[in-house]
């Protein structure tokens, strides 16, 4: 029978994973929230995502893919009750700050891009979070749980989309 | 622009972290937030249990040193075996969840199924837990002669646990799945 994990060893591995894999993290966040505010909340719940899923990492998959995955459902679920996460705002108001924005790296094509994701639905953002992370339609379709034709069916229905609000953009001398 | 001039811009947040986490206020929501979830998704169950096994014990006292005999004997029976069911349930719900596979699809899958197992357990909860405890107290323990505003305290428990149960899907639980639903479309649909 497995041993179950202590406490001490899912703080350890939950610690490396996000040490290891902040950027994919913060790439989620970014994708699915707007506001410093939200974005802390939903950097929150990540989060907690997160660390309940260590015990349950088995190791048949990368852990890079898993985070995704985790990260994904998360922002997916949280953008849902977004409605009800504005109400509780006043309760996460005196609470202290997750995230520091690093005002030094902000690159306004990258403002862009997140502009354009934040406008798909909530299954779109993540397939273009992994499409732009070089995911394989194999891998995109095992973190989704969908099959790989469908994936390429979205795939290409949202390379069409960020092309043409690209062309948009040119021109209107953006 | 082409997609490989985007990757390419989206590749530069991996040279400089867009955000500084603060670790230490993390862990402590975490292990906030934590404690709370874990409260929230047993309560219900082990509330149930705690409070029944009480009634149990209690009957089976009464049948045991005040004389009550067989009637209390067997009100703590019909006690006992709604505990093992809630028990029971717990375990199955339990096996079933770690059926859904790890994807982004099984987990709205989990989500969908934990509603439905809350609001099946809901709608039932007057036939599996109220009845019999309605039955035991009726016919089975002692002393007939209750007081009348036992039965309407009764009665009234029974109507709240009734509409508080439809209520509670209406505007809680049946939301919650539509909302769960009609992204499982938007995952699996192939036409946009």
């Amino acid at each position: 029978m497995k041993r179950k994990m202590t406490a001490a060893e899912q703080q350890q591995i939950f610690d490396d994973w996000v040490t290891t894999h902040k950027g994919l993290l913060f790439k989620v966040v970014r994708a699915y929230a707007m506001d410093p505010h939200d974005r802390d909340d939903l950097f929150q719940e990540i989060s907690i995502q997160l660390w309940h899923s260590v015990p349950n990492f088995r190791g048949d998959a990368k852990v890079s893919t898993w985070i995704y995955r985790v990260a994904l459902y998360a922002a997916i679920a949280w953008t849902r009750k977004e409605k009800k996460h504005h109400s509780g705002k006043q309760s996460l108001a005196g609470l202290e700050h997750l995230l520091t924005e690093n005002t030094a790296s902000t690159d306004s094509r990258l403002d862009w891009l997140y502009q354009q994701i934040g406008q798909l639905n909530e299954i779109d953002r993540s397939l273009t979070l992994l499409l732009l992370d070089g995911f394989s339609y194999k891998e995109m379709a095992s973190i989704l749980g969908i099959s790989e034709s469908n994936v390429g069916v979205k795939i290409n229905r949202i390379k069409k989309y960020l092309k043409n609000k690209s062309q948009e953009n040119i021109y209107h001398g953006a | 622009m082409e997609l490989e001039e985007m990757k390419k811009i989206w590749d530069t947040q991996n040279n400089e972290p867009l955000y500084a986490i603060n670790e230490a206020g993390l862990h402590r929501r975490i292990q906030r937030k934590s404690r709370a979830i874990n409260r929230s998704v047993i309560i219900f169950e082990v509330l149930l249990i705690a409070i029944t096994l009480v009634v149990t014990v209690q009957t089976a006292m009464d049948a045991i040193y005040d004389g009550s005999g067989l009637p209390a004997m067997l009100a703590a029976g019909v006690s006992f075996i709604v505990v093992l069911y809630i028990w029971i349930l717990q375990r199955k719900r339990r096996k079933y969840e770690k059926r859904f596979e790890d994807s982004i699809l099984g987990d709205l899958n989990k989500a969908i199924s934990q509603i439905d197992y809350k609001i099946e357990r809901q709608q039932t909860f007057l036939w599996w837990y109220m009845l019999p405890f309605a039955v035991v107290f009726a016919f089975l323990t002692p002393g007939a002669s209750k007081p009348i505003w036992l039965w309407g305290a009764l009665a009234l428990g029974s109507a709240v646990a009734y509409f508080g149960s439809k209520w509670e899907i209406a505007k809680v639980h049946l939301p919650q799945k539509q909302s769960l639903e009609s992204l499982q479309e938007l995952l699996v649909e192939t036409d946009g």
